[in-house]
């Protein structure tokens, strides 16, 4: 019987398929064809597969490819020459200034008031935020006159900033006061907050617990982004200290770190008893993101990604650290150009295509609106009623489980981050004395067991 | 077929040439002439077509950015592939979560009409990914396998039974030794063949799922 690459026999017959062989060694691979079967079928059996992958359609390029990749040539051919790229940053500059006070703006609105067990929090941040916060409103840019009624509704800012200096070291209570305006809107009125021109009409208390549980792969070198949902409960009260009791209770929660099945009911039986209580409304909103962490090493690509225009996703969220949030396309290419060029210097960051937020859908249950009948198609933001009690203690927990079960397929990391927004709010007659006082009223809270 | 690889090799050498004395449009044909085989190898690979369609960008970005430095002793194809199929690979070990996860699969009750996670992801509606691509059966059950096999296997099996590399040329871009391809391809071959019985065995199993 002939013999070949006595190590491996069947590795030749698959180099003989492919051609790749030497006279010797094909003459010696045809010999033991003629004289054993086993090795033709085997043969056989190896042209089939390779016939088979090579029978997989071909996907051809989404069209525009070359033309993106063109642009992006083109685009760094030009940045490339000196004379106008004093020109290209000065201009972007400007606008920049305006987008990074959005930015800015917006970056309050996520912070104030938000705390994880997981603090990324960093002087650098820090030292950026405060940096944008301040250069991007000239003093020459404060509106003389006076917020409309809406801007009142935003309250005071600068102490918001003070929040977020100290957030580090401890809690936000539910004296912090939040900036809710977002857009051109929350630009004028920040400026006046700042300048300390407005006495707000409503004051507004946050506070968010975010339970983090997260699964680690054991095979961390290949893990090196991680996939996180969000589950977001919303708790609106008038009642400032709906939020102290609320804030207690689940602080138990934080600090026990317990599996995902005890704190998502911990959740729900806090909540539920204050629900019973009556006064507050707790709406499931139900927003899964996924975020994806980026090293800053990562950073170039990213850039270049965005640079070559077009084809980039547009509906994304960046963050650099927990200070700066950049949304949508056009202000996250700005906030990435100012990154590349050095302006600031983030420690990681965070992509989040917002558009892939996913948001889990009530259940069919048996409530009034009559048993099999699907939730309205705003479901997401409606508020539990009193005879769903059993959407809080059950789906609830339910629903997180069941993204969780979806995120956590062990092959890599995986969050979840499940948390409580709670909301207080009230609204005084008159725009008078210091803003940020909220008025205890009953005594109506659950008793602890 | 020689004879038209070597006209194309040689015509490929002029507009590189071209390229590198700044000729942007001779470089613009050569992106034109290899992106959908670079495309369809780096959603081979890394199995996301979005993710496919960036990794294919930056990788002729990447090589207009080093033109001047390709001395031309290979082929520009297979130049352009190490450079993608490197940036597929080095991506691939960084997204191993996201790529399999897909929070709106397997929906639930109300869930029609609604665009799925990786829809809503792409700007480019054409990038969708028809099932339709995968139509046959068959088809489906090989590309099923070859995602499952491992990752090296994958490449090889790309590159030799789709792109119809040979193993010298295999060995360029993967920046392996011949004998290491050889083996390997058999390997991927031998892994294909073990997941194709599994899968086949499974449909026979349960048929009509």
């Amino acid at each position: 019987m002939t013999e070949i690459n006595p190590k491996n026999p069947a590795e030749q017959l698959s180099a003989y398929l492919d051609g790749e062989l030497n006279d010797s060694e094909r003459d010696d691979v045809e010999a033991l064809l003629r004289e054993d079967p086993s090795a033709r079928a085997e043969l056989d059996r190896l042209r089939e597969i390779a016939a088979q992958v090579g029978a997989l359609p071909r996907r051809p390029a989404p069209s525009g490819l070359a033309q993106d990749v063109m642009s992006s040539i083109e685009r760094d051919n030009l940045l490339d020459q000196p004379d106008t790229l004093a020109v290209h940053r000065t201009s972007t500059w400007r606008i920049l200034r305006s987008v990074l006070l959005a930015a800015a703006v917006i970056a309050l609105t996520v912070t104030a008031g938000l705390y994880t067990v997981s603090l990324m929090h960093t002087p650098r941040d820090q030292a950026a935020f405060n940096e944008i916060a301040h250069a991007v409103i000239p003093e020459t840019a404060l509106p003389a006159a006076q917020p409309t009624s809406q801007d009142r509704y935003v309250l005071d800012a600068v102490r918001s900033m003070e929040a977020i200096e100290s957030e580090a070291v401890a809690p936000v209570t539910n004296q912090t006061p939040v900036l809710v305006l977002g857009g051109e809107r929350a630009a004028g009125a920040s400026a006046m907050l700042d300048a300390r021109k407005v006495t707000p009409l409503k004051t507004e208390a946050r506070l968010e617990h975010a339970f983090v549980i997260a699964q680690e792969d054991a095979d961390e070198a290949v893990a090196a982004e991680t996939v996180e949902s969000q589950v977001i409960l919303e708790v609106a009260t008038a009642d400032a200290r709906d939020l102290q009791w609320c804030s207690e209770k689940l602080n138990r929660f934080l600090g026990e770190r317990k599996d995902l099945s005890s704190v998502t009911e911990g959740i729900a039986e806090t909540l539920l008893g204050l629900h019973r209580a009556g006064g507050i409304t707790v709406s499931p909103v139900g927003l899964v993101e996924r975020h994806i962490e980026l090293p800053a090493s990562e950073l170039p690509r990213l850039v270049r990604m965005f640079d070559t225009g077009g084809t980039v996703r547009r509906d994304v969220t960046l963050s650099v650290g927990r200070v700066l949030r950049a949304r949508g396309w056009h202000q996250t290419r700005q906030l990435l150009a100012m990154v590349g060029k050095g302006d600031l210097q983030p420690t990681g960051m965070r992509s989040a295509p917002t558009g892939a937020a996913a948001t889990f859908e009530r259940p069919r249950i048996a409530s009034r609106r009559g048993r099999g009948q699907s939730a309205p198609a705003d479901a997401r933001r409606t508020a539990f009623d009193a005879e769903a009690d059993d959407e809080l203690t059950t789906f609830f927990p339910k629903a997180v489980k069941q993204i969780w079960g979806k995120l956590d397929d062990g092959t890599g990391d995986s969050m979840i981050t499940i948390t409580v927004r709670l909301r207080a709010a009230t609204v005084a007659a008159e725009p008078a004395g210091p803003p940020g006082r909220l008025v205890p009223t009953l005594s109506k809270y659950p008793q602890d067991p | 077929m020689q004879r038209e690889q070597t006209t194309s090799r040689d015509d490929d050498a002029t507009l590189v040439r071209s390229a590198q004395t700044g000729d942007v449009q001779a470089f613009d044909t050569l992106v034109r002439r290899y992106q959908d085989r670079v495309y369809n190898a780096c959603w081979r690979i890394c199995r996301n077509p979005d993710d496919a369609l960036d990794l294919t960008q930056e990788a002729f970005v990447k090589a207009y950015q080093a033109i001047d430095r390709f001395q031309g002793t290979s082929g520009f194809y297979t130049w352009i592939f190490r450079i993608a199929v490197n940036l597929a690979l080095s991506h691939r070990k960084k997204a191993k979560l996201r790529l399999v996860t897909s929070l709106d699969d397997n929906a639930g009750p109300g869930s029609e009409g609604r665009e799925s996670a990786a829809q809503r992801l792409s700007d480019d509606k054409t990038l969708e990914p028809p099932a339709q691509a995968e139509a046959g059966e068959m088809h489906k059950l090989v590309a099923s396998a070859l995602q499952a096999i491992e990752e090296h296997h994958r490449s090889v099996a790309v590159l030799r039974d789709i792109e119809g590399l040979d193993y010298r040329q295999i060995a360029e871009v993967l920046d392996a030794p011949l004998g290491t391809i050889k083996s390997r391809v058999h390997r991927a071959r031998a892994a294909l063949r073990e997941e194709l019985e599994k899968r086949t065995a499974n449909v026979r199993a349960n048929p009509g799922k």
